[in-house]
C-alpha cells in the first residue's frame, strides 16, 4: 500500500454533463508522486473535460477531487486560484503565452503572484529552467520574435515556476513540427525523472509511450489501465511505442 | 438571404448595436436641437415678429403727435408700405401685489392697429377688459402670475388692474431693453394723465432697404426730432446675443456627440470585422462577393441609423419649442408651428448621410479579409511586435497588476486611443459649458456683455441742498470708486446720415469700462466712444471722427465697446467741469446718478441701508434695481444652469455607458489573456485591478488632457463661436480647482462604474475556451 504522502491527487465518482448529457461517468483516479500518466481514447471520450476536471477549471458533480489534501470539487472560486498558482501547471496546445511580456517576463509572472517566494529566487529558478529548457539565450526576447517549440518550452518552465504538486498537460506538442514535439518530450521525460507529477491527455500514441501509465477512457469512463514503467532511455522508445500501439489496437483504437 | 443574416446579426451583437444607436440618436437629437435652435430659433423671432406684423423701423418723439410733414413724407415714400402712429404714456410707478417694481421705463400703451399687434404668448389676440391689463413675460424683476393686481400710481393717484395676460413684445420682449409696457383697453388708457410719447412705427416694402430709408429720412429737416429710433436689425442683433452663450454650449456638446458618435461607430466596425472575420472569410471562401458582404454590414448600419436619426430628430423637433421658448418668450405651442420642417428634413439627410459614409469607409476593411487565413487560423494572421518596456522581473512584484496595466496600454494602445479620445472630448463637454456657467454666475458676465458693474447708485438733485450727502459719500472710506453718470439724448451724424442716440455722460476719471473691444474710453472733451452697433453702421473705427450735437462739433471716436443697453444705440461722453462744453457740462443736469463700487461687497447691504436711512430723500438703487443688467442676464443664467446641469447629466450617463460597453469590449478582446492569466494563477480581482488601472490610467491623462484643453483652448474655442453669434468679446471664468480636480474626480467616480458594469465578464472566462478553438 502507498503512503498517503506520495498521493498528489484522488478523485472519487467524478461526473461530469453537459447539457443533460453524461460526458465522464463515476471515474475513480488516483496520481503519486512522479507519475507520468497519458490519458488516451478517442474523440468525444471526454480526456480533455477529465483534465480539466481534476484542475478545476471545469465545474463537475463529483464526490471528490483532492489535490494533496485539498478538496476542490466545493472549493470558493477565490480559493481555487491559490491551488492553481501553488499545487498546479498547465500546459495546452494552444500556446497560451502573454504576447506583452519577453519569454523571462513570462516565466517569472505566476512566481511573483506567490507572495510566499522571494523575488531572487523566482529569478534564480527561472533562470535555471530556461537552461533545463534549453531557451537561456531567447530570455529576453519578446514572445512574437520566437519559435513554436521555443515558445512551448517556456509554457512548461512558467508551469514549474511554483514547484506545483502535478502539472497538467493538454496535447502538448499537437502543434509542434516533429523536432520541437521530440524536443519538448524529452524535457518531459528528463522533468519526470527529476520527479516531476505529470498528468497528460494526448492521441498521439508516440507521445503516450513517453508515459509510465495509459489510462483509456471511452464514453466517460475508465475502460482500462496499461502500465509502461519508467521511460529509461532512447533506447527502449521503439519497443514502448509497438507496446503502446498494440494496446491500442486491443482497446479498439 | 441578406435580410436574415441581418436580423442574425442584429441579435447576435446586440450590446454593440444598442450602443451604436444611443450615440446615433443623442448625435441626432443635439444636433438637430442645435439647427432648430440657432437656424429656426432665429427665423422663429423673425416669424413671430413678422406674426405681429413687427415694424421695420421706429421713431419715438417726446411729444402728443407727429406732424403732418413726418406723415406726407411718408405717404410719398416708394419705400414705405404702411405706417402707424401710435401714443403712450410714461408711468413713473407701478406696483405688483402691492409692492414698487423696480424702476424701469414703464409706458400704458393700446393695442396698435396695424402694426407692431401685440398678441399672447401663444400668438392669439389680446382680448382686455377695461379693469384688465397685460404685460410682457419679462416686465419685472418681481414674480408675477396671471390674476395678480398691477396698481399704477400717478401724481398720489392709483389705478388698480388685473393681470389678464402676457403679451408677446416683438421688439421689447427681451430683459436687455429697458422700456416696458403696459397694455390696456382704450378706456383705461384714457382715463391716466401723464406726459405722453408719440411712436411712429414704420413697415417698408423690403427690409432690405432699412439703411436707405434711414439715410434718407435722416436727410430730411422736419419739426420734430426722434427722442430715440429702432430698427429691426437692432432687434435681431440683440436678439442672436441674447441667445448666443446657450447655443454656443449646444453647438459644443452637440459637435463633441457626433465626434464620439463617429468614434465609436468606427471602433465598433473595426472590432466587429476582427470578431467575425473567420465568418466574412468563410463567405468569400463558399462565393459570396465583398460587395454582397458589405451589403450586409452596410444594410445593417443604415437599419440603426435610420432608426435612430428618426427617433432623435423627432423627439429633438418635438422639443426644441420647449428649448427655443426659454430664450423667446413665446409658448412652445405657438413655436411648434414655425418649426422649420425643410431644414430639419434637410439635417436630418446630412446626419443620415454623414453617419453611413463613415459606416461605408470603416466596413471596406473587409476587402482585406483573407478567405484563407480566416479558414486556418480564424482570425488575421499579423506578426505582434513586442515593446521594449520596462521587464516585470526588474519591478516590484507589488506593482505587477498596475505593471501589466500600463505595459497592455502601450502594448495594444490602438484599442485605448479611442477611450483616450472619447475622455478627452466628454471633459470638453463638460469642462467648457462648467466654464461658461462658472463665468454667467459670475458679476464678470455683466462686464463682458459690456456694461460696468456698480455695487449700488444714489441719485441726487444736483443743487446745493444735497452738499452733506455728497461730502460723506467722498470721504467714506468704504468707499473704493465714485462714478458720476448722466443720460441725455444727443445727436450724433456722419456722411449725410443722423440720428438721436442715448448718451451716458461719465465721470470716467475714477471708473474704466472693463472690456473695450477697441481703443480707451473718452476722457477729454471732443472725445466719443460708440457701440460697436453704431460704429458698424457709420462704419467709423478708433481714430476717426464723427460729428456730435446740433452744432455738428468733430469728435474723435477712442473707443468701440459693447453694449446691450437701448439696444445698443449708446454713445459715451466724458462730463465736463470746466464748463467748456456746454453739451457736456455736468451743471446742466437737474439730477445726478452717482455709482458706487465699495472694497468689501460684503458692506453692500449695510451701506446702502446707511446712506437710505439717513438721506431719505434722494433715490437709491442696488445695482441690479437700476440698470437691470442683473435682470438683464437673469434669464440667461437661467437657461445657462438649466443647460449646463442637462448636459452635465448626459455627460455623466454617456461616461458611464462609454465606459461600460468599452470595458465589455475590451475584455471580450482580450479574453484570451485574462483566460491566460487565470490559468496561471492571477484571482479575478487581480485581473479587475488590471482594467481598472488601465482605465483609469486612460481617464486620468485624458481628463487631465481634456482640462488643459479646456481651461487654455476652450476660451478661445467659446471666443470663436460666440463671437460668431454676437459677443464681440468673451473671457471665461475659469476656476482651476474644479477644472483639475473637482471635475476630474467626479468623472472618475462614474468612470469606476461604468468599469464595474463592463468588467462582470471577467468572472465568465472559461480558461477551456481558449483550449479548445
Amino acid at each position: 500500500m502507498e503512503s498517503q504522502e506520495k498521493v498528489v491527487l484522488s478523485a472519487h465518482k467524478i461526473c461530469k454533463d453537459y447539457n443533460g448529457v453524461q460526458v465522464l461517468k463515476n471515474i475513480n483516479l488516483k496520481v503519486n508522486k512522479g507519475d507520468f500518466i497519458a490519458v488516451m481514447g478517442p474523440s468525444g471520450s471526454g480526456k480533455s473535460t477529465l483534465l480539466y476536471v481534476l484542475s478545476a477549471l471545469e465545474k463537475s458533480s463529483s464526490e471528490n477531487v483532492y489535490i494533496g489534501d485539498i478538496d476542490i470539487t466545493n472549493i470558493k472560486e477565490k480559493d481555487i486560484f491559490n491551488v492553481r498558482l501553488n499545487k498546479m501547471g498547465f500546459v495546452f496546445q494552444q500556446i497560451n503565452l502573454l504576447k506583452n511580456l519577453n519569454v523571462l517576463d513570462n516565466i517569472v509572472l505566476p512566481g511573483y503572484l506567490n507572495k510566499t517566494n522571494k523575488k531572487d529566487i523566482v529569478n534564480k529558478k527561472a533562470k535555471e529552467y530556461l537552461e533545463i529548457m534549453n531557451i537561456e539565450k531567447i530570455e529576453s526576447k519578446e514572445i512574437a520574435n520566437i519559435s513554436g517549440g521555443e515558445m512551448q518550452r517556456v509554457a512548461i518552465a512558467r508551469a514549474l515556476i511554483n514547484d506545483p504538486d502535478i502539472i497538467f498537460l493538454d496535447e502538448p506538442t499537437g502543434a509542434l513540427n516533429s523536432n520541437s514535439a521530440l524536443d519538448v518530450l524529452n524535457i518531459l521525460n528528463k522533468l519526470n525523472k527529476e520527479g516531476k507529477t505529470l498528468l497528460m491527455v494526448t492521441h498521439d500514441l508516440k507521445i503516450a509511450a513517453r508515459a509510465d501509465k495509459i489510462i483509456y477512457l471511452t464514453d466517460g469512463t475508465i475502460k482500462d489501465t496499461f502500465e509502461l514503467g519508467k521511460y529509461k532511455s532512447d533506447k527502449d522508445k521503439i519497443y514502448r511505442e509497438k507496446k503502446v500501439s498494440k494496446y491500442l489496437l486491443e482497446m479498439g483504437w | 438571404m441578406i435580410s436574415n443574416m441581418v436580423k442574425k446579426d442584429l441579435s447576435k451583437n446586440k450590446s454593440k448595436n444598442i450602443i451604436i444607436f444611443i450615440f446615433i440618436l443623442l448625435s441626432a437629437f443635439l444636433i438637430t436641437l442645435s439647427a432648430n435652435s440657432i437656424i429656426t430659433g432665429t427665423n422663429i423671432f423673425k416669424n413671430t415678429y413678422d406674426s405681429v406684423n413687427g415694424m421695420d423701423v421706429m421713431y419715438v418723439f417726446d411729444s402728443d403727435n407727429i406732424g403732418t410733414d413726418i406723415t406726407d413724407f411718408l405717404d410719398n415714400h416708394d419705400l414705405v408700405d404702411d405706417y402707424e402712429v401710435n401714443m403712450s404714456k410714461k408711468i413713473p410707478l407701478v406696483y405688483i401685489n402691492d409692492i414698487r417694481v423696480s424702476d424701469f421705463n414703464y409706458s400704458a400703451i393700446i393695442n396698435n392697429k396695424k402694426i407692431n399687434i401685440m398678441r399672447d404668448i401663444n400668438g392669439e389676440e389680446l382680448i382686455l377688459k377695461d379693469n384688465e391689463v397685460a404685460i410682457s413675460l419679462n416686465f419685472s424683476d418681481t414674480e408675477y402670475k396671471i390674476g395678480d393686481m398691477l396698481t399704477i400710481e400717478l401724481d398720489d393717484e392709483k389705478y388698480g388692474f388685473v393681470i389678464a395676460n402676457i403679451m408677446f413684445d416683438p421688439i421689447f420682449q427681451s430683459e436687455m431693453v429697458s422700456e416696458k409696457m403696459i397694455l390696456m383697453t382704450s378706456n383705461s388708457y384714457h382715463m391716466l394723465e401723464s406726459e405722453r410719447e408719440a411712436s411712429l412705427n414704420i413697415r417698408l416694402n423690403n427690409r432690405k432697404y432699412i439703411n436707405e430709408f434711414r439715410l434718407d429720412y435722416s436727410k430730411q429737416t422736419f419739426d420734430q426730432e426722434p427722442i430715440i429710433d429702432i430698427d429691426y436689425n437692432m432687434v435681431i442683433t440683440i436678439n442672436q446675443l441674447y441667445n448666443a452663450i446657450s447655443n454656443a454650449i449646444i453647438i459644443l456638446f452637440s459637435v463633441g456627440s457626433f465626434l464620439m458618435a463617429y468614434l465609436i461607430l468606427k471602433f465598433i466596425i473595426i472590432t466587429t470585422i476582427e470578431d467575425e472575420y473567420k465568418d466574412i472569410g468563410i463567405l468569400k471562401a463558399i462565393g459570396i462577393n465583398k460587395k454582397n458582404i458589405k451589403k450586409i454590414y452596410m444594410m445593417k448600419y443604415i437599419f440603426i441609423s435610420l432608426i435612430a436619426i428618426l427617433i432623435g430628430s423627432i423627439l429633438s423637433i418635438i422639443m426644441s419649442p420647449y428649448f427655443i421658448s426659454l430664450s423667446i418668450n413665446y409658448s412652445p405651442k405657438a413655436i411648434f408651428n414655425f418649426i422649420d420642417l425643410k431644414m430639419n428634413v434637410v439635417v436630418i439627410i446630412l446626419i443620415f448621410v454623414f453617419i453611413n459614409l463613415i459606416a461605408y469607409l470603416n466596413i471596406r476593411k473587409i476587402n482585406k479579409v483573407l478567405a484563407l487565413d480566416a479558414i486556418r487560423y480564424g482570425k488575421r494572421v499579423t506578426r505582434e511586435k513586442g515593446n521594449k518596456f520596462i521587464e516585470v522581473n526588474k519591478i516590484k512584484t507589488a506593482y505587477i497588476n498596475l505593471y501589466i496595466a500600463i505595459k497592455d496600454i502601450i502594448f495594444k494602445f490602438k484599442d485605448y486611443a479611442l477611450l483616450l479620445i472619447v475622455y478627452v472630448l466628454t471633459s470638453i463637454m463638460i469642462i467648457i459649458p462648467i466654464n461658461i456657467k462658472t463665468t454667467v454666475d459670475s458679476d464678470k458676465l455683466v462686464e463682458l456683455l459690456g456694461n460696468i458693474k456698480f455695487d449700488f447708485a444714489i441719485g441726487i438733485e444736483n443743487n446745493k441742498e444735497n452738499s452733506d450727502i455728497l461730502e460723506e459719500l467722498y470721504t467714506d472710506d468704504d468707499i473704493k470708486t465714485i462714478t458720476r453718470r448722466v443720460g441725455k439724448s444727443i445727436r450724433i451724424s456722419s456722411a449725410g446720415m443722423s440720428e438721436n442716440l442715448f448718451a451716458a455722460l461719465i465721470d470716467y476719471n475714477e471708473t474704466t469700462r472693463p472690456y473695450y473691444l477697441e481703443g480707451r474710453n473718452p476722457k477729454n472733451i471732443n472725445e466719443i466712444a460708440l457701440t460697436n452697433v453704431i460704429a458698424k453702421r457709420y462704419e467709423k473705427g478708433v481714430g476717426d471722427y464723427i460729428l456730435v450735437g446740433e452744432k455738428e462739433e468733430e469728435y474723435e471716436i477712442v473707443g468701440i465697446f459693447q453694449s446691450t443697453m437701448n439696444l445698443g444705440k449708446t454713445v459715451e461722453l466724458p462730463i465736463d467741469d470746466t464748463g467748456s462744453s456746454n453739451m457736456l457740462d455736468i451743471n446742466q443736469f437737474d439730477f445726478i446718478t452717482y455709482y458706487l463700487n465699495l472694497y468689501d461687497e460684503e458692506d453692500l447691504e449695510l451701506k446702502y441701508e446707511y446712506y437710505q436711512n439717513k438721506y431719505p430723500n434722494n433715490y437709491y438703487s442696488l445695482f441690479n434695481d437700476l440698470l437691470m443688467q442683473d435682470s438683464a442676464l437673469s434669464q440667461i443664467k437661467e437657461i445657462v444652469n438649466y443647460l449646463v446641469l442637462t448636459l452635465s447629466i448626459v455627460s455623466s450617463f454617456l461616461l458611464l455607458i462609454i465606459t461600460s460597453f468599452i470595458s465589455k469590449l475590451l475584455v471580450n478582446k482580450d479574453y484570451r489573456n485574462v483566460a491566460i492569466y487565470k490559468t496561471i494563477g492571477f484571482k479575478n480581482i487581480d485581473i479587475k485591478k488590471q482594467y481598472i488601472y488601465k482605465i483609469l490610467i486612460i481617464s486620468i491623462t485624458s481628463i487631465l488632457i481634456g482640462s488643459l484643453i479646456s481651461s487654455f483652448i476652450g476660451n478661445s474655442i467659446v471666443k470663436i463661436i460666440i463671437s460668431q453669434l454676437g459677443i464681440a468679446r468673451f473671457n471665461l471664468n475659469i476656476n482651476y480647482l474644479v477644472n483639475v480636480v473637482v471635475i476630474p474626480i467626479v468623472m472618475n467616480i462614474f468612470i469606476i462604474f461604468g468599469i464595474i458594469i463592463g468588467y462582470k465578464d471577467i468572472n465568465k472566462i472559461n480558461i477551456r475556451n481558449i483550449n479548445v478553438e
